[in-house]
Order: C-alpha cells, then structure tokens, then sequence
C-alpha cells in the first residue's frame, strides 16, 4: 500500500505529464518560456520578465491595438516596411524612451555605420548611454545582437536585419526574454509571409505624400501579437518632423445614405 | 640638487633618433625642430630649436603663422624667409623646419626613466610638478661624499647624460625651490650654491625664477619688479593680498623657509605570474588551464593589495603568436568575467608554434568600484552598471574596441562631422551641447545618413531647378533649402544647399546640390 503511494506520489498523473511535456518542448524551441511558468516549471528567467510590468509603444493609438495595451519586456517587435526611407524608425522611436526609463541602454547594431543619432536626440532621446555596434560579418552581427539582448542593462536593442536564418531569431527570442529588454527589428516587408520569432509584428504602409498636408502620412498594420488571436487591426499615423507630432489620423464620418439626406 | 633638461620635448625626440652620435658638422647640419600643441587659439609653438629661432620662429607663436614663414608655394613668404636670415646675418642655407606635434605623455614617461635611471646616485628622485616637467629634482644628502662631492657628481651626472645625447643644467642648494631658479635662470652649467647662501644667489635672478604663474609675474612687471632682491624689498605683509598667496610661498620655499613635499618615483613590482612547460605545448584546452591558474594566482595577489585588473597581458613564450590583450571599462576581480574574456580572444588564436610557457602581466590596476548596499536590498538589486561593463568588456573583446562606440554631438556644420564616435574604453567627455542646433532642427535629420554622399540621378528637373522625379518616382513636396558654407580649413570649401524630397511612394530622401558643379547628391533616408 505505502509503495503504490510512494509511486503515485513519484509519478504524476498523465495529463499533468503531458502538460509538463509540453511546456518543456516549448521551453525546447524557444518560444514560451513564460507559458512554461504558468504551468509550474521554474526557468532561470523567470522571476526577472514576470515582474515586470506593460510598456508603452509610445503611441497610444498603436497600444490600442494590444492586448494588454503595451508591450512586455523581454519581446522582439519587428516592423516590416516595403521600402526604406518611408519613416518607420520614427515610429519605432517613439517606444524607445519608455523602454529606457527601465533599462537605461540603447545598443544600435549598425554593421553599416549610417546609423544618425540626430534624430533621436531631437525626438527625446538622451544618446548618453547609446552604444553604437559596428560587427563586421554577419556572425558577429547575430553573437552581437544576441549579448545585447541578454544584457540586463540593455532596454532596448536596435537592428536592421534583412536577411536572417530562423534559428537566430529563435536564439534572440531567448536571449531577450533573459535580458528583459526589447528588440527592436526592421525588416523588408517581404519578410511578413514568412513566420516569425518576434512577439509583435507591425507592417507599415507608406500612403501617397499629400503637397497640402504637412508631413507623411503612414498605414501601420499589427500583423501579429502574443496573447491575441489574430484579428487584424490597423491606423493610420501623420508624423511632422517639423513640429514633433505623431497623430491618429481622424477618420471621416459615415456617408449620409442617399434615403436619409433625402429626408425620407 | 636640480637636473634641467632645456627644451626637454626637443632634446627627447633628437635622443631617440636612432644611429650613432652626430659628428659637430653634421649636428650643424640637422634641420632645425619645431614642435607644437593645441592650446587656447589653435595650434601654437611650444618648443623649437635655436635653429628654428633663426627663422623668426619662437614659442608661443600660431602655427599658421609658422607656415606661412616657410618657403612653400608664395614668393611673399620666400621673402619673409630672406629677411629673417638678413636680419640674422646668416649666411649659410637655413633648412626647412620640421613640424612635430607635442607628446607631453611621452616626454613625461621618458623623465620618469630617468629619475630611475638617476636611483644609482640618489635613493630619492622624482619630477617636478606640473603638466609638462623639464626637471628631475634629486635629494643627494649623505650621497655626494661616494662621487667626489658635489661638483664631481654633478660632472658625473653631466657626463652620463653627454652620453646619451642630453644637455642638462645642474644646480646644487639647500632647497629645491632655490636649485629650481639657479639652474633655469643662473650663468652657469653647474652651480654649487654654498650652505645658506641662496639668498645671495638668488637675489639677481627675474622673479620667474620662483616659479610663479604668468599672471604674477606680469603684475610684478607692472610694479617694475623685476628681480627676486626688489621683491625682498617690498613689505612681506602687503604681498599675499596684492598677489596672491602663490608668491609668498614660492619665496619662502625657495629661500629655505618654508616645507615643499616632493613626491619620489618609486620603481613598482610588477605584478605577473608565469608558467614555463618543459615541452612546447600547442594544445589549447591545456593553454586555456594554465591561463585560468595564471589567473587565480594574479588574482590573489590583486586582492591582497585591494585593487582590481583594468588591463592585463598574457604572453605567449617562445612562440610568434601575438600576446593576449584585455583592456577593461572599470577594474575588475572577478574571475569568471575574466576567463570569460580571456577564452573569447583565445579562441580565435592560431598558435603555429609551440609555446614555450605562458606569462600573465596585470599592466593596469585600479579600484575596483564598490557600492554601498542597503540593509534590505536584494544582492541581485540594480546590477545594471555591472552588467553594461561586462557586456562593453565582452563586445570589445570579440568586435574590437573600434567597433563599440559611443556617440558624441558637435557643432560642426557639415553634417557627417557632426556625430564623432570615441570607444566605450575611452574616457568619457561630457557631452557639450553648445552649438548643437534646436530639437526641431534635429528632427529634421535623417536616420540614416550616408558616409560619403551618393551622386543622385535626377530624371526631371522642375522650372526652378529642383528635381520633379527622381528614381522613377515623381517628387511630391520639396523641403528646404538648408544652406550649409563650411569646412574651409579642412580643405576646399562645402558649399551644399540641402532639401528634403518625400518622393509619390512615401520616400523621403535629403539631398544635397552642389553649389559649385551644380551636381545632385543623395546624403541620407529618413527610414
């Protein structure tokens, strides 16, 4: 009798073991390490991403979007857009501050070294402690990426990242939940067919340059989100340079029916 | 006793010049020295040689204007040239000057040897204080009497120094202040000055012979004080409050009467360890064990002096593998951190030959930094800065220092001169915001800006000279013109007016035209 307690108390029973399985074929692959704390089994890294709390994209008319209505520390975020130069890091900039209340790091792997900081500094953004990463080969860029993600004082980690096998995203993914930073990734629009280890996706449609409105005007899609069943979601952003506003643009009011105006 | 070394950054530079001694006519025959530093206007003289003198050149003098003496490309300065050497009356060819930019470090390092050098007449030398030291003070009490005496050493010392191609200026008193001013400013190469005579000696010399600031001695000069015996001559009382307190204490320290603490060079330990293998090894799980012992046993030592490893060099006996380098950002004892870096360079390191034995060297050590905890603090609470130095240590260990940067903001116009890069390792500079324009300016700023500008293919140009499409996109809105004139001393002159085209596709580009060949380029993306 004490032995068939003893051997059920030793061996759990199969769904548990099923779910413990699980959870540790997520941890396997990378992809929830959190979802294996909700189910009991401890991670080094636990204790560090779970306490803290929501960022804030900086937007609040993208945090709409969220579920949670913020970001967590220890996500990749990547921002796909079809073409360079059609303004995404502005909107991208926008979240870095936040990020860097808690961890007071920005590191920019700039392999080019055309990364330009005035712009930052001229959104907010104290480059005192940016740490500007020049890797010379594609290796060094991904060990690179990966040490600052995994860096604790690191908040935010900066990447324009083109081409990229699917295990290092998986690597990164890791690395930043341990860090509990925030990777920040931009990539080609292309890139959106293809599946990904990044917690938020946004894709970013420039719209037609208008000659009579003051700055640029962009689509930003939410392509995808941790905790959020697919469900689309989308806004369109005015961004001025010149006066520092990024704005919601104001949706037009619905179109009286014919019947209606009619007075009918 | 006072050793100076007249024009010491000169006369280092011409001891270090390899080869033997040159014979009198050929020392006639080498071109003269002109050596210069950054100071508060520009460039400016600091040093040069008597034969530099003859072209009208003296310290203090602007480089520029150095230049312009030369016989480069004008006849105006040929001229200039030809009326110095008239008005010198000299007759034979004057050589071109060399131009060498000061290396206070250097010099300083150099003085250091030789105040060690100077241990075998005196157990105590040391430098004079100041940014830039020309002198060696060295305390020969009880010492003399094994050299002949004061003056037989003082030869000796003369002698030696002959040797090794360096002039020097000896004075022998009771206080160092008084050897100071005699040696500088005295008649004589060796001056002996009797026991309690200094007052004597020092009365004739200019009052710069106390070693009082410029400022002083220009207020002095105002008074038509010009000699240390007409200072003697004014009320003691009345000179701190109408000089300053420098000069009192100068004058006492110099006649004797006051204290002056001189700080000795004193030879350090070095602090290595070292493994020698009976047989040259070439295995690196072996190489990486001897570090790691090598290591402990430094590490031990640096914990019983309280100090931390801020550069360390491992070389690799009897073997041409290049040595092992890690500069630290904050000194350091913790070892994992350290193995950690020593394997990350190690494990990129080709050993072709067998190394004889392995020697760790700590070249720099420093405090490590220690903070003050809390009573209930958590020891994992706030380990960010720890944290941020492991990871600069670790990036610049496997990237290279060059490649972990930190930004800084100038005020230089031109655009790609307006952000400069300095390693993490380097000393931080505060960041100057002088100059660095608005907040809406920067904004207006690419995020991306090009190294070099790239030529731009404008397809279509509108009436006013503006393009209207450019790669195959029609431009919606142009903003600008930023005028941007600078750059005239790097060379020739920027002349670029600057527009922002946010193209029909939602590109937005800055470019730049040309003012002077009327070209188009591409110089940023506002990605």
């Amino acid at each position: 009798m004490q032995e068939n307690e003893l051997l059920a108390e030793a061996s759990p029973n199969p769904t548990q073991r099923a779910e413990t399985l699980h959870a540790l074929r997520q941890i396997c692959r990378g992809t929830s390490i959190r979802g294996a704390s909700s189910r009991g089994i401890s991670s080094p890294f636990t204790t560090q991403t779970e306490s803290r709390g929501r960022l804030s994209t900086g937007l609040p008319a993208l945090d709409a979007l969220l579920p949670e209505r913020g970001i967590e520390p220890g996500w990749l975020v990547e921002w796909l857009a079809p073409v360079e130069g059609c303004g995404v890091s502005v909107l991208a900039l926008q979240g870095v501050r936040p990020a860097l209340a808690r961890q007071p790091v920005w590191a920019v792997v700039d392999g080019m070294g055309e990364f330009h900081p005035a712009a930052a500094l001229g959104w907010g953004i104290s480059i005192e402690m940016l740490l500007w990463l020049r890797p010379a080969s594609v290796a060094d860029t991904a060990w690179t990426v990966e040490q600052c993600l995994r860096c604790p004082a690191v908040g935010v980690t900066w990447i324009q990242a083109d081409r990229l096998p699917e295990r290092v995203l998986q690597r990164w993914k890791i690395a930043a939940e341990a860090g509990g930073g925030i990777g920040v990734l931009f990539r080609p629009a292309t890139a959106a067919r293809q599946a990904s280890w990044a917690d938020l996706r946004w894709l970013v449609q420039p719209r037609p340059t208008l000659a009579h409105v003051e700055g640029k005007r962009i689509r930003v899609e939410l392509l995808s989100c941790r905790g959020r069943c697919h469900e689309g979601g989308a806004v369109e952003l005015d961004v001025c340079d010149a006066t520092g506003d990024v704005r919601l643009v104001s949706s037009l009011a619905t179109a009286t029916s014919p019947r209606r105006a009619a007075g009918a | 006793m006072c050793v100076w070394f007249p024009r010491w950054p000169l006369q280092r530079l011409r001891a270090e010049r390899p080869g033997p001694e040159p014979e009198p006519e050929q020392a006639a025959a080498e071109p003269p020295f002109v050596i210069f530093a950054e100071g508060r206007r520009g460039f400016q003289v600091t040093v040069c040689s008597s034969e530099a003198e003859l072209w009208g050149i003296h310290p203090g003098m602007p480089l520029g204007e150095v230049r312009s003496l030369l016989p480069v490309r004008s006849t105006a300065a040929q001229r200039s040239s030809q009326r110095n050497r008239q008005k010198n009356r000299v007759d034979k060819p004057l050589l071109r000057p060399v131009l060498k930019r000061a290396d206070p470090v250097a010099d300083r390092l150099r003085l250091q040897e030789l105040a060690h050098w100077c241990h075998q007449y005196t157990p105590l030398a040391g430098l004079e204080e100041g940014a830039t030291p020309e002198s060696i003070w060295l305390d020969i009490s009880g010492s003399e009497s094994l050299f002949g005496g004061e003056r037989g050493l003082a030869e000796r010392l003369q002698l030696e120094f002959a040797r090794q191609r360096i002039q020097i200026r000896v004075a022998i008193a009771d206080s160092w202040g008084a050897a100071w001013g005699i040696s500088h400013f005295g008649e004589a190469e060796i001056a002996l000055v009797p026991a309690g005579q200094q007052a004597a000696w020092l009365g004739p010399l200019p009052v710069a012979a106390l070693r009082i600031s410029e400022t002083v001695r220009e207020s002095l000069q105002k008074l038509d004080v010009v000699t240390i015996a007409e200072l003697q001559r004014l009320p003691r009382t009345s000179l701190p409050s109408r000089f300053g307190k420098e000069l009192l204490s100068r004058l006492d320290q110099a006649l004797g009467g006051a204290a002056e603490l001189l700080q000795a060079e004193r030879l350090v330990e070095p602090l290595l360890t070292e493994w020698p293998f009976e047989e040259p090894v070439t295995d690196r799980q072996t190489l990486d064990h001897v570090c790691e012992v090598l290591l402990e046993r430094l590490l031990v030592i640096l914990e019983e002096r309280r100090v931390g490893l801020q550069e360390l060099v491992c070389h690799w006996l009897g073997s041409t593998t290049e040595p092992t380098r890690l500069r630290l950002l904050q000194p350091t004892t913790q070892k994992r951190h350290l193995l950690e870096l020593l394997r990350l360079q190690n494990e990129r390191r080709l050993f072709h030959t067998g190394v004889h034995g392995v020697r760790m060297e700590a070249v720099e050590i420093g405090l490590p930094s220690i903070r003050q905890r809390t009573l209930f603090a958590d020891e994992a609470d706030d380990p960010q800065p720890q944290a941020l130095a492991e990871l600069v240590d670790r990036l610049s260990v496997r990237l290279s220092p060059q490649r972990v940067l930190r930004l800084q903001l100038t005020a230089d116009p031109q655009p790609e001169f307006v952000c400069q890069a300095v390693p993490w390792l380097a000393q931080q500079k505060p960041l100057e915001l002088e100059g660095i324009p608005s907040l809406s300016r920067l904004r207006c700023r690419p995020s991306r800006l090009f190294s070099t500008p790239q030529p731009l293919v404008v397809q279509a140009f509108s009436r006013d000279g503006l393009p209207r499409q450019v790669n195959h996109s029609s431009v919606v809105r142009v903003g600008g013109p930023e005028r941007i004139e600078t750059g005239w001393w790097r060379g020739p002159d920027t002349k670029r007016d600057y527009y922002r085209l946010d193209l029909a596709n939602g590109v937005s580009l800055w470019v730049f035209v040309d003012r002077d060949s009327r070209c188009w380029f591409l110089h940023g993306l506002f990605t």
